[in-house]
């Protein structure tokens, strides 16, 4: 999306999206893991492909992520990104046993972040679909655990089919004021961007 | 003192010796290497998607298999290199998500080693090795003294091919 055509009105509108979108995420969360989440005011950018795995810590930070697509008005993809130890913290805190901190996750613990990234993501969309009135559906997560780099280029060549940046909405959590070194990302192309600001009655 | 040079998303660069060459987490990208075993000259590009004639956003030629390994070849033949002589090394197109849904876009990294090696094919470059396909993500080092391709996972040990 070209730079130009976002008007901080635009702007405005998709940071409050994901404000709600990711706040509900965040509700849900604290509820599965009996703490105090918050999340932070998420932020809008328009990114070219390499920045984007700056905002994770470089393309050879090793993060976990869980992947899903949606379809329906609008497609695209969500993905709730960790880096590695937060990702071992949090698999912890679901299961109540230590694991280690090396890359392996075994069946349990994928499926715990799984469930996690599941449950933003779901309600994530949802608040999407009720507030713009699209319907949309997703599909079941996948999840894995790589160098931000490669875990990245599904979403950027997906994005790559018609352009040459990514308009992204990054919410980030605090766990007790402390910062959850992740973020839930919102991705899609740029004209079903235009379709999000038509069914909210903005004009282009 | 030699440099290493960076190659991004979508993008080609060339390398002289003792230089080294290297791009950072391929995941369904594919690194293509292209040398000759007597020039100072070589390069790499690294695409993302396989075919520049399926997209109708295909400015950035450094995207698709065809149009940036054209690209990396015409600008070795600038340097004097003959392409008769050019031989190639790849690395990458894995699939790093396994979906349950059918997906088109889960083959992604499939489709882009074999346009890659059809286009190659079609430009009689011999691929000398590689290094392709799987679950995991890849950075690949090229030294263009020694020519050879160092490929690093997270959590495997280096591999030189």
């Amino acid at each position: 999306m070209e730079n130009s055509e976002l008007t901080s009105e635009k702007i405005d509108v998709l940071r409050e999206l994901g404000n709600i979108g990711a706040g509900n995420a965040t509700t849900a969360l604290s509820v599965l893991l009996h703490s105090n989440l918050r999340m932070e005011i998420p932020l809008v950018k328009v990114l070219e492909f390499n920045e984007i795995s700056d905002v994770v810590g470089g393309p050879d930070t090793i993060v976990a992520a869980v992947l899903t697509h949606f379809m329906g008005a609008v497609t695209g993809m969500t993905l709730f990104i960790l880096e590695l130890e937060e990702a071992k913290n949090l698999s912890a805190t679901m299961l109540s046993k230590e694991s280690g901190s090396d890359m392996a996750f075994d069946e349990l613990e994928q499926s715990a972040i799984k469930e996690v990234g599941n449950i933003l993501m779901s309600s994530y969309i949802n608040s999407i679909s009720t507030m713009t009135g699209l319907e949309l559906r997703i599909d079941p997560p996948a999840m894995c655990v790589d160098m931000a780099g490669a875990v990245l280029s599904l979403p950027i060549s997906e994005l790559g089919q018609v352009g040459d940046t990514a308009l992204i909405i990054d919410s980030k959590f605090l766990d007790n004021e402390r910062p959850i070194n992740g973020f839930l990302m919102f991705v899609t192309a740029e004209e079903c961007y235009g379709r999000i600001f038509e069914a909210l009655g903005i004009r282009s | 003192m030699e440099e290493v040079i960076k190659v991004n998303i979508a993008d080609f660069k060339l390398c002289k010796t003792p230089n080294k060459i290297t791009t950072i987490g391929l995941g369904s990208c594919v690194g293509i290497v292209l040398f000759n075993q007597s020039s100072e000259y070589c390069g790499m590009v690294h695409i993302m998607l396989p075919s520049s004639k399926e997209i109708t956003n295909n400015t950035n030629r450094a995207k698709f298999a065809d149009t940036g390994i054209e690209d990396l070849i015409r600008a070795l033949i600038k340097q004097g290199i003959p392409p008769a002589t050019l031989c190639a090394k790849i690395a990458g197109g894995a699939t790093m998500f396994q979906f349950s849904g059918a997906s088109d876009m889960g083959t992604i990294g499939l489709r882009n080693v074999q346009a890659t090696k059809a286009y190659l094919a079609s430009k009689r470059i011999p691929i000398v090795a590689e290094d392709t396909g799987l679950n995991y993500g890849r950075t690949i080092i090229f030294d263009s003294v020694t020519k050879e391709l160092t490929v690093r996972s997270a959590g495997k040990p280096d591999k030189i091919i």
